[in-house]
């Protein structure tokens, strides 16, 4: 039997207190922060206290009680499984709730149904207008011609007013999309902040031996919150701190490919808009930033609104050492010279390499190997020192970056030997995310800034999306349906156009060579000079020309947008007239061209993706049709769909966020049972002190002496 | 919710969430309610929204359409009843048919009422350019596609004019549209080929010293051309144009050519009008003929034109004949007059018998722009169904739907009263 003190006992009954008083405190604490967002509960951890010692002459029948119980810690109750699948689900949460609240302002915009009198839409109710007084001017009774050019322009201006509107509030909905894109990107960096500062304050606590599990429900909460801003992944790791010491090292990376760090421990990066390059000739008119003429060069926000991440820093602005992102850095060309012959192709190249003696070969080996690869990669020659070319050197290191084996990218600018550095434009490295590296709210409402969809022409493809995004091709925001509407006006006008005017060739006099004449047959001396035409004697009539122009002060036909679509200078000022007839000789009431113009209004026409007519046909039918079935009814299938998945998505996230509360959610029925169940706990050590007590009261004052 | 432990927090959320979508159902019951609309927006329902679309705009066309029929039948019918005052005559006058009567009854052998029926005939000839000169509304209705001008008038010398051209004026083949020729075609001058300068300057009818001075004396005669190979172009145009009127001129002195080709083409004028037809052009940006009414009523071709082909003309020119006529014997003044009056009678047989035809086929069209209109406002109806059954809901379905909306949403409510608010903590002494 092994040693038992007089008043081990004791111990044992003080430390079952202190366990049950500590268990009713976590207990306390579970149910005080019940409804605090983001908490998890705790429970405390106990152990029974095992003592070490031994006898030095121990008999094998020895029987040995342990100590009583220790509190050794106080955890949290968290599955991260639930964590992950939950916060993927928030995700595309996220990512359809932008995309939603996108459309729905779109719609606002162009679903008409039960809009208008008598319910008959807006746009469509004009376009029925149009066609109406036509139709009326079309019976043949009718009327003179300042009437008919009257009423139809009146229908005509109604329409062309409504075209502008719905220009103007597309216009409006992407500039608020934009400042709320800005702020969501204000709010994802604030929650990288905070998790980076929160990330310093658990560190600190670990080294310290503390647990930080506020802290920890605060950082949980807000990865939540991330996580329905952009895809994340979210990695624990173990930074080991020398002498033993080793603190869990959180990593969040983006969840597209490549990953890209976010958070890397106490270092954190920042998103924002990334820049583009415009030059500046000395006239202020834009040119290429690559020549020669350029005076000036003005960074701007990409128009496809890519996002950039900053280098990984901590509270101090220290640069993480390991920036994972750093060997994927792209930067902005600025200083190249004006005989730099392909500014194109080298914009983007990487600034600072590392490289490591590894692998059998050296760091310089593999510098030398890089640089090779690079000049192949942009088409540079790589043999010799003559012509633009890369170079990569660490002549510019200093000691210890070397040692790290650090390299920086030159550019050869030709047999001269003049070297550029690259500098990017505002002298800060960043990493650009491309398209498929973003997922999320943030990347739901780019999309919806940026996708043209079946608009989107090859240059906006290739320079972004669909080397990354196969769907980009199909993807649809703003700008699909902004040029949508621009399809429908410009063909509208440029169809009604046609339909009013006739080829000059065909009504002013000309010669057998196609040359413009006078009345005595000489050939006109500026055969562009319109005002000098003759009309031929079978056309005196004839008062043709545009009724809609890209602007209410001109005739101007280029360059027609739904913004712009106005009632011609001319038409307005009654010296163009809506054409009733095209015929030789017209008689009064010959009606064949507003016949003509009915028909060509209820015919269908091919819309052609693009501003020329060249393009692939995106729709064929009438002009109603197409703003009621391509433009709103394509809205209104991807609203559907979008609600659909929506709803899908928010109810499995609902499920989720109760699977997740089931472990980490503080129930009143079971803080209740525990409380319960530490009381008696508490109870019974107090009554083990009590009855050791007597025991102890016998032994000393009852036992005679 | 399969999870082993619902916790106080999962439970509210659960409940929470529930009860949104409860009230949204029943706030999205509630308005379909109200709007009396199967859907409110395009997004609800986007196939019968489309339809929708498609419907209406079905329904506003066939409304002007109806607006169109409309507008054509009263024009017709007005056409029809002036017409009818010719054709079948009044109180003071006997009417196309009459005259047919009357001229039939000149067989008897005096023929003594030949004088009083030439003066008839010339005022029933008057009568009836009178009547192919009225308007409807503020056009004339016999004028095809001039509308606005009156189409028949007098000349000086009692000829008929229409547009200004003398409906007796003996007919062509040809129209402008077959012949396809401009003013500045037809001001173009044959140019000579090598050979044919050289006959024609043997025969002195060319007085260019040589062909280079003919070529550049021709260019200045012919300024409109840039080229003298050029002008060669569209030579057999113009000379098949030359060759027909060179013809018609010489069969019919004194008459124009142009006129003869105006006459055709005026008598084919056409001003479509859309009624429901499904009117559309052909690739060449013309109207397809069927698929839209020709409402231009040309006077010209109810009347005739051409060579004793008047009707007018002819029953004017046999009224002349008849007043010339013995007053006491009916005798005609001589054996021309005899003559012309029997081949006049013939025409006018025909003139009146194919006028009757045409105001028969007034009539015949006025009877099918009806049965067109009573169509189209059938159409209109059962269109105006269609958007209703698309569009409207039943009411009595869409209050069941409410109610019940309701009553899961009140359920909903009792639920979170009754049962979150209890917890063990509740009973423990």
């Amino acid at each position: 039997m092994g040693n038992l003190s007089t008043f081990g006992t004791f111990t044992m009954a003080r430390l079952g207190i202190y366990a049950s008083q500590y268990a009713l405190n976590v207990t306390g604490n579970n149910i005080s922060n019940i409804n605090t967002d983001g908490y998890s509960r705790q429970s405390l951890d106990q152990t029974s206290m095992n003592y070490g010692a031994a006898d030095r002459y121990q008999s094998k029948y020895d029987v040995r009680a342990n100590g009583g119980v220790l509190a050794t810690g106080v955890n949290q109750l968290r599955d991260q499984y639930l964590d992950i699948r939950y916060r993927n689900e928030m995700t595309k949460v996220g990512e359809m709730d932008a995309k939603l609240d996108g459309l729905n302002q779109l719609a606002d915009i162009f679903d008409e149904v039960n809009k208008g009198e008598d319910q008959a839409g807006v746009l469509e109710a004009r376009f029925n207008e149009l066609i109406q007084v036509i139709e009326t001017q079309h019976q043949d009774q009718n009327t003179n011609q300042d009437d008919i050019d009257k009423i139809v322009r009146s229908a005509a201006e109604a329409l062309a007013i409504q075209f502008n509107d719905y220009a103007k509030q597309l216009e409006t909905l992407t500039e608020n999309k934009i400042a709320e894109f800005r702020d969501e990107l204000d709010a994802t960096n604030t929650i990288l902040t905070k998790i980076r500062d929160l990330n310093a304050s658990i560190r600190k606590s670990e080294v310290f031996g503390g647990s930080a599990l506020t802290q920890r429900d605060e950082r949980n909460l807000l990865i939540d919150e991330l996580s329905e801003k952009i895809g994340i992944n979210v990695l624990y790791e173990t930074e080991n701190l020398g002498d033993g010491v080793e603190v869990e090292k959180l990593k969040i990376s983006t969840s597209g490919d490549p990953e890209r760090v976010l958070v890397d421990g106490i270092y954190a990066a920042q998103l924002s808009i990334a820049k583009t390059t415009k030059g500046y000739d000395a006239n202020g008119d834009e040119v290429p930033p690559k020549d020669a003429t350029v005076a000036r060069w003005e960074t701007v926000e990409n128009e496809n609104f890519n996002l950039n991440i900053s280098e990984l820093e901590d509270a101090k602005g220290n640069l993480d050492p390991a920036d994972p992102n750093m060997t994927k850095q792209v930067f902005s060309v600025q200083s190249l010279g004006d005989d730099a012959s392909d500014w194109d192709k080298v914009k983007n190249v990487v600034k600072r390499l590392t490289f490591d003696n590894s692998g059998g070969t050296t760091a310089a080996q593999k510098a030398e190997a890089y640089e090779k690869a690079l000049n192949e990669q942009y088409g540079f020659t790589t043999s010799g020192t003559g012509g633009p070319r890369f170079h990569v050197s660490d002549t510019e290191m200093t000691d210890g970056e070397k040692a790290a084996g650090m390299y920086v990218v030159h550019f050869h600018m030709g047999p001269s030997g003049t070297e550029y550095n690259f500098v990017n434009i505002d002298d800060e490295r960043v990493t650009q995310l491309n398209d498929t590296e973003l997922s999320g709210g943030l990347q739901a409402m780019r999309e919806l800034l940026t996708e043209a969809g079946e608009y989107s022409t090859a240059a906006t493809l290739s320079r972004d999306d669909l080397a990354y995004d196969a769907d980009a091709a199909t993807k649809r925001g703003i700008p699909y349906y902004k040029a949508a509407l621009d399809t429908l006006a410009r063909k509208f006008a440029e169809v009604m156009n046609e339909a009013n005017t006739l080829p000059d060739e065909v009504v002013y006099r000309t010669n057998k060579a196609g040359k413009f004449v006078d009345e005595t047959g000489a050939v006109l001396a500026d055969q562009t000079d319109r005002s000098t035409y003759v009309l031929r004697e079978e056309y005196s009539y004839y008062d043709g020309g545009a009724l809609f122009s890209n602007s209410g002060n001109t005739d101007d036909t280029e360059g027609i947008t739904a913004a712009n679509l106005s009632i011609s200078h001319s038409w307005a000022h009654g010296s163009v007239h809506v054409l009733q007839s095209t015929q030789e000789n017209a008689t009064s009431r010959a009606n064949d061209n507003l016949a003509h113009i009915i028909a060509t209004l209820t015919k269908d026409h091919d819309f052609v993706y693009g501003s020329n007519t060249t393009g692939v046909t995106s729709f064929k039918g009438t002009f109603q049709e197409m703003l009621t079935d391509t433009i709103a009814g394509t809205l209104a299938k991807d609203q559907n769909i979008t609600d659909t998945m929506r709803d899908n998505y928010n109810t499995t996230a609902d499920e989720l966020y109760v699977d997740r509360d089931a472990i980490m959610g503080v129930d009143l029925n079971d803080e209740a049972m525990n409380m319960m169940q530490f009381q008696k706990a508490y109870s019974a050590a107090c009554r083990l002190m009590t009855t050791y007590d007597g025991m102890l009261d016998k032994l000393i004052n009852g036992t005679a002496v | 919710m399969s999870s082993f432990r619902i916790t106080t927090n999962g439970l509210y959320r659960n409940y929470r969430s529930n009860l949104y979508k409860n009230n949204a159902q029943l706030s999205d019951a509630m308005t379909t309610v109200q709007t009396s609309r199967k859907f409110n927006t395009y997004a609800e329902d986007p196939a019968a929204a489309s339809k929708a679309w498609r419907l209406r705009r079905a329904y506003w066309r066939t409304g002007d359409q109806i607006d169109n029929t409309n507008y054509v039948i009263s024009k017709y019918e007005s056409a029809y009843t002036a017409m009818a005052a010719v054709v079948d005559g009044d109180s003071e006058n006997r009417g196309l048919d009459g005259i047919i009567s009357a001229v039939e009854g000149l067989s008897d052998a005096a023929g003594s009422a030949r004088n009083a029926l030439g003066k008839e005939l010339i005022q029933t000839a008057e009568n009836v350019v009178s009547m192919m000169n009225s308007k409807y509304g503020e056009d004339f209705i016999f004028a095809a596609s001039d509308g606005a001008n009156i189409p028949f008038t007098w000349s000086d010398s009692g000829k008929l004019l229409y547009r200004g051209i003398d409906v007796t004026t003996p007919k062509t083949a040809y129209t402008s549209e077959e012949l396809g020729v401009t003013k500045t075609m037809l001001a173009m001058e044959k140019p000579l080929s090598q050979t044919e300068y050289d006959e024609a300057h043997t025969a002195g009818t060319v007085t260019e010293a040589s062909y280079d001075d003919y070529k550049a004396a021709y260019m200045t005669r012919n300024k409109d051309y840039e080229s003298f190979d050029a002008a060669t172009a569209d030579y057999a145009k113009v000379v098949k144009y030359n060759d027909a009127k060179t013809s018609y001129e010489s069969e019919h002195p004194g008459w124009k050519f142009e006129n003869a080709v105006k006459l055709n083409d005026m008598a084919e004028e056409i001003t479509y009008l859309d009624i429901g037809l499904g009117m559309q052009e052909d690739d060449d940006g013309k109207i397809i003929s069927g698929s839209a009414f020709n409402s231009a009523i040309s006077g010209l071709k109810f009347l005739g034109y051409g060579e004793d082909a008047n009707l007018v003309m002819v029953m004017k020119e046999l009224g002349e004949i008849f007043s010339r006529a013995d007053p006491e014997t009916g005798a005609y003044e001589s054996t021309d007059d005899r003559t012309r009056a029997s081949e006049l009678l013939d025409r006018l047989h025909d003139g009146i018998r194919y006028s009757q035809g045409q105001h028969v086929q007034l009539s015949a069209d006025a009877k099918y722009l009806k049965t067109n209109l009573s169509q189209l406002e059938t159409n209109k109806a059962e269109l105006n169904t269609q958007i209703t059954e698309t569009e409207d809901l039943e009411m009595a379905d869409a209050i069941t739907e409410m109610t019940w909306a309701q009553y899961c949403y009140n359920a909903a409510l009792r639920i979170g009263t009754q049962i979150l608010s209890q917890s063990l903590l509740d009973y423990m002494s």
